[in-house]
Formats: C-alpha cells, sequence, structure tokens
C-alpha cells in the first residue's frame, strides 16, 4: 500500500486535492466491499459517495495512532452500507417477502462481485469465514451460525485465513521486489 | 484485562478493525495497543491483510461518482456562505414588568382617547343644540317673513280694491300721537286694520276694537301689535268703529273708559 500520510494530512486540512488524490486510491477498495454488502450497484454508488462525504466532513476525527486511514474508510463504508440495509429490511418486511427469496449471499457476475486474488484461492471454509465478516457485513457471532461452526472454530477460521492470505502477500511482496531489484 | 495471546487467539483484533468488537471493550484494548507495541504491530498486520483483500478485489466505481461528490462537497462548502434567511425574530420572553408597563400604557391612551371623544361628543352636542335653536330662529324668521308677505300682500288686496273704504284712528289723550287705518269693505264684508303706529303696551294689556251698533258695542278682535295688519271681524250696519285697552286676552264687553281711538262711518 501506498503512504499517504501527507495526502492524509493534506486532507485533513480541507484540500480538495488530497481528497481526490485518496478518492482515486481508495475508492475501488471500498466500492468493492461495499457492492459486494448490499449487492445492489446503484445504492452502492450512493453509498460510496456519502462515504466520502462522510470522511471529508469527519476527516478531523481520523486518529492515525489508533489505525489505517483505510480501517478508518472501511468502518464508516461498512456502517453506511448495514444502515441502508437495515432501512432496505425494514421496506421488504412491508413488501412482499417473494421477490426477493432468491436474493442470496452467492457471488453476482453481473456485479462483478466474486473474489478474486488470494482470497479466492484459499479453501472454502476459509475464504466464506472472511467473506461473511468483511464483505457480507456480519458479526462473528452471526457468520459462526450462518456457517454452523462453533464461535472458536469461526475466529480461528478467521485467523487462519488472514495468516495464509500473508504469506501469499509476503511472496508477492518479495517478488514485487526482486522484479524491481532486476529492473534496477 | 486479557494479556497478548488470549486477545490474538479470541479474534478481538479482527472484530476491532471489523468495528463488531462490544463497546464496552474497545477502550480497553486501543489502551493496550496503545501500550503493547508486540499486539500493535500485530494488529498493523491485520489491518494490513484486510486491505491487500480489499485492493485486490476492488472494482473501479464510475467516474461519475467522484463528480457528484465534488459537486456535494463544494455545496456543502463553509467557504461558500449561503445567506441567512429572514426567518421571524424568534419569540422572546418578556419580562412581566414590561407587559404592565405596557398594559398600563394602553389603558392610559384608552383613557385619554376616551375623554378626548366625550369632550367631542359633548361639543357636537352643543352645536347641535345651537344650531337647532338657529335653525328654529331661522324657522321662525321665515314664518314671520311669511307672515308678513300674507299680510302685505292682504293689504295690498284690500287697499287695491275700489270698495274698501279707508279711515284713520286718531288716539286720543291716552295714546297721543297713536295712529290706526281700518280698511272696511262692504262688499266683500272684509275689515282689516294696520295697527302699526298704534303705542305699544305693556305685556298685561292689548288693544282690542269694537263695533257700534246701535249703542252697543261689539267685539271685532284683538289687535295683535306683533302684526302690520290684523284682520277682524265685519261687523254690519256699524256706526262706528272703536279702539280700547283692554286686559291682556281681550274682553267681553269693552271698558269704555279705556277708549284711545273711534272714527263714524
Amino acid at each position: 500500500m501506498k503512504n499517504d500520510t501527507l495526502f492524509i494530512e493534506r486532507f485533513q486540512n480541507r484540500d480538495e486535492a488530497a481528497l481526490s488524490k485518496l478518492y482515486d486510491n481508495y475508492s475501488g477498495a471500498i466500492y468493492g466491499v461495499i457492492i459486494r454488502m448490499c449487492r445492489n450497484e446503484e445504492a452502492a454508488q450512493e453509498i460510496l459517495q456519502e462515504t466520502f462525504m462522510k470522511a471529508w466532513d469527519k476527516s478531523h476525527l481520523y486518529d492515525a495512532s489508533k489505525g489505517k486511514f483505510y480501517t478508518w474508510l472501511y468502518r464508516i463504508a461498512r456502517n453506511t452500507t448495514l444502515n441502508f440495509l437495515r432501512k432496505q429490511d425494514k421496506l421488504i418486511q412491508l413488501e412482499d417477502l417473494s421477490v426477493y427469496e432468491d436474493e442470496g449471499v452467492e457471488d453476482n457476475q453481473e456485479l462483478h462481485t466474486e473474489l478474486k486474488g488470494a482470497l479466492s484461492k484459499l479453501d472454502a471454509h476459509h475464504q466464506k469465514a472472511l467473506r461473511l465478516v468483511y464483505f457480507n457485513g456480519l458479526t462473528h457471532k452471526e457468520a459462526h451460525e450462518e456457517m454452523g461452526v462453533p464461535l472458536g472454530t469461526f475466529k480461528s477460521y478467521v485467523r487462519q485465513a488472514l495468516e495464509k492470505l500473508r504469506v501469499v502477500y509476503g511472496k508477492e511482496l518479495l517478488l514485487l521486489i526482486c522484479i524491481l531489484e532486476l529492473l534496477t | 484485562m486479557k494479556d497478548r495471546d488470549t486477545i490474538i487467539q479470541s479474534g478481538m483484533l479482527e472484530q476491532y478493525f471489523l468495528g463488531t468488537l462490544p463497546k464496552e471493550q474497545i477502550a480497553a484494548l486501543e489502551k493496550m495497543l496503545a501500550e503493547d507495541e508486540i499486539l500493535a504491530v500485530k494488529y498493523s498486520e491485520i489491518e494490513t491483510d484486510f486491505e491487500n483483500i480489499a485492493f485486490e478485489n476492488a472494482v473501479q466505481p464510475p467516474n461519475f461518482i467522484k463528480n457528484n461528490l465534488f459537486v456535494a462537497i463544494q455545496d456543502d462548502d463553509p467557504k461558500v456562505k449561503t445567506l441567512p434567511k429572514e426567518e421571524p425574530p424568534a419569540p422572546k420572553s418578556v419580562n412581566p414588568k414590561v407587559l404592565m408597563w405596557i398594559a398600563a400604557g394602553i389603558a392610559a391612551i384608552f383613557m385619554v382617547s376616551s375623554l378626548w371623544m366625550f369632550t367631542q361628543w359633548n361639543t357636537a352636542q352643543d352645536n347641535l343644540q345651537v344650531t337647532q335653536q338657529e335653525l328654529n330662529t331661522i324657522k321662525q324668521q321665515i314664518a314671520n317673513l311669511e307672515g308678513n308677505l300674507k299680510d302685505s300682500q292682504l293689504l295690498a288686496e284690500v287697499v287695491k280694491d275700489p270698495n274698501t273704504l279707508q279711515y284713520a284712528l286718531k288716539g286720543n289723550d291716552k295714546i297721543p300721537g297713536g295712529l290706526a287705518t281700518a280698511y272696511i269693505n262692504h262688499e266683500s264684508k272684509s275689515a282689516v286694520v294696520n295697527a302699526q303706529k298704534l303705542p305699544a303696551l305693556p305685556a298685561d294689556k292689548t288693544y282690542q276694537m269694537w263695533a257700534d251698533v246701535d249703542g252697543e258695542m261689539i267685539n271685532m278682535g284683538i289687535i295683535d301689535k306683533s302684526k302690520d295688519v290684523v284682520i277682524l271681524q265685519y261687523i254690519d250696519e256699524a256706526a262706528s268703529l272703536n279702539i280700547t285697552i283692554e286686559p291682556a286676552g281681550g274682553s267681553d264687553h269693552a271698558t269704555v273708559a279705556q277708549l284711545v281711538t273711534n272714527v263714524y262711518l
């Protein structure tokens, strides 16, 4: 990941050029999370805009000592999306439930929400565990019930999945460094 | 507080990243992250792992979202000052003393205006009364003028009639200089007297005219001094005309002792 410290400082000083740069850097990653979580392209677009609006309005609240900028942005996006979904649930309860029966948590080809990269190469249970908590917005408790495994086992799945990914990312990073060394 | 390994094994760091850690545990974990560098590094690794997943699974959003975002931000930018709306002033709490003064002021204004209106009303009443009196006076004057006109017309008619005989009744010692002129028309059997030159009498006295018929004084009527011309009762076969002074209202029988003038026909 890039070092955005300078841009983040300028962003916190209401520099629109810095916001533009940070949007360019993070919007794809954040939009990927949002669209997988809400599974609605139009809504995802609105939520993405709202996420950056909130980040802009509350930029003074970001504390780099407590975590990465991406983490802060992800939490805003996650909460905004979950609020949208809660409102949708209320509307659905008032309407015909059968209309929504076919919608599940499976990947949607049209929305390009299938998992990619190292995550897609993980074991199915590791992949699902991360997808439930990271892309579907479930809590650990909801997710272990969804997977039908004890909470402790589920937590292990998440931890193990991240460790495996870290190894893959470490190798990729090492490979990248080697390529860069060769190029120079 | 749990130790580092327990925290790592419990999945608290992942939950903290995801924002699903119970609120009551957040402060304690943040305190440990601030104090425990190894734990902080572990958490940073988890953040990076999730960030890597996100970047690997990134989906490029449409370009118009960025445009919309900047339009929205500029609309919302405090640099663009929007003029404050003119709102009606919020109702202020009014001091009861002020309210009392206002009430007293209104009451005073009401009293002064009432007094002024009462005065105006009285003045109007007085003016109306004066006007009415003037109107009555004018009416009276008109009536008098009308009376005078009738008298003059009557006198003119009597005088211009060739059958009218004119008699001058000169006053005796009781009314020296007094004169009355009688107009008798035997054809139309009318009798009129002009008593303008008879001297004025006290309020309790009046002139009365009599016709002497065979030695008897017949009443012809009271001479009203306020009129120039007085119509009297015509008496047939009168030998003379006589004027006496009688008590106000007239008498049934002539007071011969008060005879002031007479003329033979």
